[in-house]
């Protein structure tokens, strides 16, 4: 053979090789993606997610080198233990941490959707808004950072969260550390996208510090020092016999105070309310059902002018891409089965008792004590631990033993 | 010859795997952050500078007060209200007939209800500020299932005093953007507080988990330059800055535009697509505006 076939050959094979080895032309590191579904539901024309995405990298850094004004109130030195590539160092101190526990679930962006989160149910955490489930403050507050070292050393019970208990102390602070930045970065971002969308036509966003720290950072960051204030101290449990607690807390749980049963089913087990979402599905619906509406529209409507038409297109295009690139297709939130003994946020009595004083933030679950600190609740603290006490009963109860159509506050077809 | 295709042959599947490694994949991820940039903002943080981009608010120019008044009007037949999907406490929610739709309330008129109107004034009235003090709250009441008020105005800081009117329980789902979120159980003939305690731009969701078809929408406004279209569709705001461009923002809850914002085809009124548009009210008059709703602007 000539010269020439060897030298295709073996730059052929230079090529295959390469692309074997890379996957793709990027060296290593994924960026950190735009929040696409908000962007979409505001309707951020491009130039101003240029914007974003300038102002969010000014703020934040990149994963691989990341960056924290100290007005977030974050430890610099931890989220760099956490961030990057996974390495270590020649001493063996892990760096790359996030990357290496947690992003393949959790996305390096935080978003929930790293590669392993379309087959989970339920799906990763979606950080960047703030919004946390089993946490032991009121329901609008940020979980402590005790709480989320609870989460990251015993996992979510029932879910596909690991407990990383084996990992030093060091570390895990280093990945909670690093939750909370991607958690405040990506509350930054929503802040960043209302403040454009209220902008005027033709006005820019002021990038000075006096807005992008003072307004926008500085509320998102007290929000988080402040988590401890808002701690949920029930009072004590109420000194009554256990079997008279449960009793009681069965009257709640039937009854029109309480109304569990309502979501949760006559038999507890999670089917009587079963066709809501929670706050990260709910706004993927609503776009599903904006460009479904938008398509009839364009379908039905002969008196549209072609401009109009091309606008709507062009809305219901990129909507249709974003729901497809950026989201996970939305799933409703099916109250939780009481009776299978597995509890998400914590099996000891408190934990089920701060669920039911504030509810479960992002999700339907209401609370039943007081919203504020201060206000009346809808149950007295000793009703609650009725509650806890029945619910913490059921698993250990057999479905048939108190048939829930024999209880007298049953009415018939009232679910 | 056969050297050259094979040659071709060889390049072409090198090529081809480099195209199906994923390489290109194109994903709604939006632009890359341009690094300088990014980093004269970093500088400007760090330094205390303020500096880029517009200044917040322009400068008012106008003198005195003018009043905007109007009529939201429905062209062409509104659909017939919808049934509502009623699957949970039927003996209380259905009592007084089947539960309708009412997020399109068009009267015999043409008036269209529940349009929220609001302005983003330079220029504040004194009795248009925040009243001090406790403020009156208003009532937001829920009864047969439905919330019997659908679309609220209000101020920040004005308690919303949420009742349950049903002889079964309910909770309350507030999920605004800005201010701090509500979920609570209420028991019958409770009533809790909820007060908002920031300015929203666009109506926040009330929802209502039991009872999934329960909807209705709270704004709450650091001014009292806000008003809700009544069921003839009319409205009445006072006491605004005169002499000057004022912007108002318009909402409907089947607004297309983003928030749902009403997004109408008024050039007149340099009406945008964020479903603004700016009038200049002349002092001590009351301006008269009539706007038209076809529906196309409504999903």
């Amino acid at each position: 053979m000539n010269r020439t076939i060897w030298d295709t050959l073996r730059l052929s094979t230079l090529l295959v090789g390469l692309t074997l080895l890379a996957g793709c032309g990027q060296a290593g590191s994924p960026p950190f993606r735009l929040n696409m579904v908000e962007i979409a539901r505001a309707q951020i024309p491009e130039e101003q997610q240029q914007t974003i995405a300038n102002v969010l990298t000014a703020m934040y850094g990149t994963p691989d080198d990341p960056f924290v004004l100290p007005e977030t109130g974050l430890d610099a030195a931890k989220v760099a233990l956490a961030a990057g590539p996974v390495r270590s160092d020649q001493f063996g101190k892990e760096g790359g941490l996030y990357r290496r526990h947690c992003a393949h679930c959790h996305g390096t962006t935080g978003g929930g959707m790293g590669p392993t989160a379309l087959i989970l149910n339920p799906y990763p955490r979606d950080y960047r808004q703030g919004k946390f489930k089993f946490k032991s403050t009121e329901r609008a507050a940020k979980p402590t950072e005790i709480d989320l070292e609870r989460i990251v050393r015993e996992g979510v019970q029932g879910t596909a969260m690991p407990a990383f208990g084996l990992l030093p102390d060091s570390q895990i602070e280093a990945l909670v550390e690093y939750v909370k930045y991607l958690s405040i970065r990506g509350q930054t971002e929503i802040s960043l996208i209302n403040a454009l969308a209220d902008l005027s036509e033709g006005d820019e966003l002021d990038t000075s510090r006096d807005v992008l720290v003072d307004e926008i950072l500085t509320p998102i960051a007290e929000s988080w020092t402040s988590a401890p204030d808002s701690i949920i101290n029930p009072e004590p449990k109420p000194e009554i016999a256990l079997a008279q607690s449960i009793a009681q807390g069965r009257e709640l749980f039937y009854g029109t105070k309480a109304n569990c049963v309502k979501c949760h089913g006559p038999g507890a087990l999670g089917d009587g309310q079963t066709t809501d979402y929670d706050d990260w599905n709910k706004p993927l619906v609503e776009m599903a059902d904006a460009i479904q509406r938008e398509q009839q529209s364009l379908a039905n409507d002969t008196e549209m002018d072609s401009e109009q038409r091309a606008e709507i297109r062009n809305r219901v295009a990129f909507d249709s891409r974003v729901l497809e690139t950026d989201a996970l297709p939305p799933r409703r939130a099916i109250p939780r089965n009481l009776r299978q003994n597995v509890y998400r946020g914590g099996r000891r009595p408190v934990d089920v008792y701060r669920r039911l004083y504030a509810g479960i933030n992002g999700a339907p679950m209401p609370g039943v004590g007081p919203a504020t600190p201060g206000a009346t609740g809808t149950l007295t603290s000793d009703e609650i631990w009725n509650i806890v006490d029945y619910v913490m009963s059921l698993p250990y109860e057999a479905a048939t033993d108190h048939p829930p159509e024999q209880h007298p506050l049953v009415g018939q077809a009232k679910y | 010859m056969p050297k050259i295709s094979f040659a071709a042959l060889l390049m072409g599947v090198a090529l081809l795997s480099l195209a199906m490694s994923g390489c290109g994949r194109s994903v709604a991820a939006g632009p890359a952050p341009q690094t300088e940039v990014a980093l004269d903002i970093r500088e400007n943080l760090l330094s205390g500078s303020s500096g880029g981009g517009a200044t917040a608010d322009a400068k008012s120019t106008g003198t005195g007060w003018g009043t905007l008044r109007g009529k939201f009007k429905f062209t062409g037949t509104p659909p017939s209200p919808s049934p509502l999907k009623v699957d949970k406490d039927t003996e209380v929610c259905g009592r007084e007939g089947q539960l309708m739709d009412n997020s399109l309330v068009v009267n015999s008129d043409g008036g269209l209800a529940n349009v929220v109107i609001y302005a983003r004034a330079k220029r504040v009235h004194d009795s248009a500020k925040p009243t001090e003090g406790d403020v009156e709250p208003v009532v937001f009441d829920q009864k047969n299932c439905m919330f019997l008020s659908h679309v609220v105005a209000l101020q920040v800081g004005q308690p919303l005093e949420i009742k349950n009117s049903d002889p079964i329980g309910h909770n309350t789902k507030i999920d605004p953007r800005k201010g701090v979120p509500f979920n609570q159980t209420l028991a019958v003939n409770q009533a809790v507080p909820y007060v908002p305690t920031a300015e929203e731009a666009m109506p926040a969701d009330v929802s209502c988990s039991i009872h999934p078809w329960m909807r209705a929408y709270m704004l709450p406004r650091k001014d009292k330059y806000f008003a809700v279209t009544k069921p003839d569709g009319t409205f009445e705001i006072p006491n605004l800055p005169a002499g000057e461009d004022v912007e108002f923002q318009v909402w409907h809850e089947r607004g297309t535009g983003p928030g749902k914002a009403l997004v109408l085809d008024r050039k007149d009124l340099k009406w945008t697509g964020k479903g603004r548009f700016k009038i200049k009210l002349d002092q001590d008059q009351t301006t008269d505006l009539e706007v038209e709703v076809p529906a196309s602007a409504l999903n």
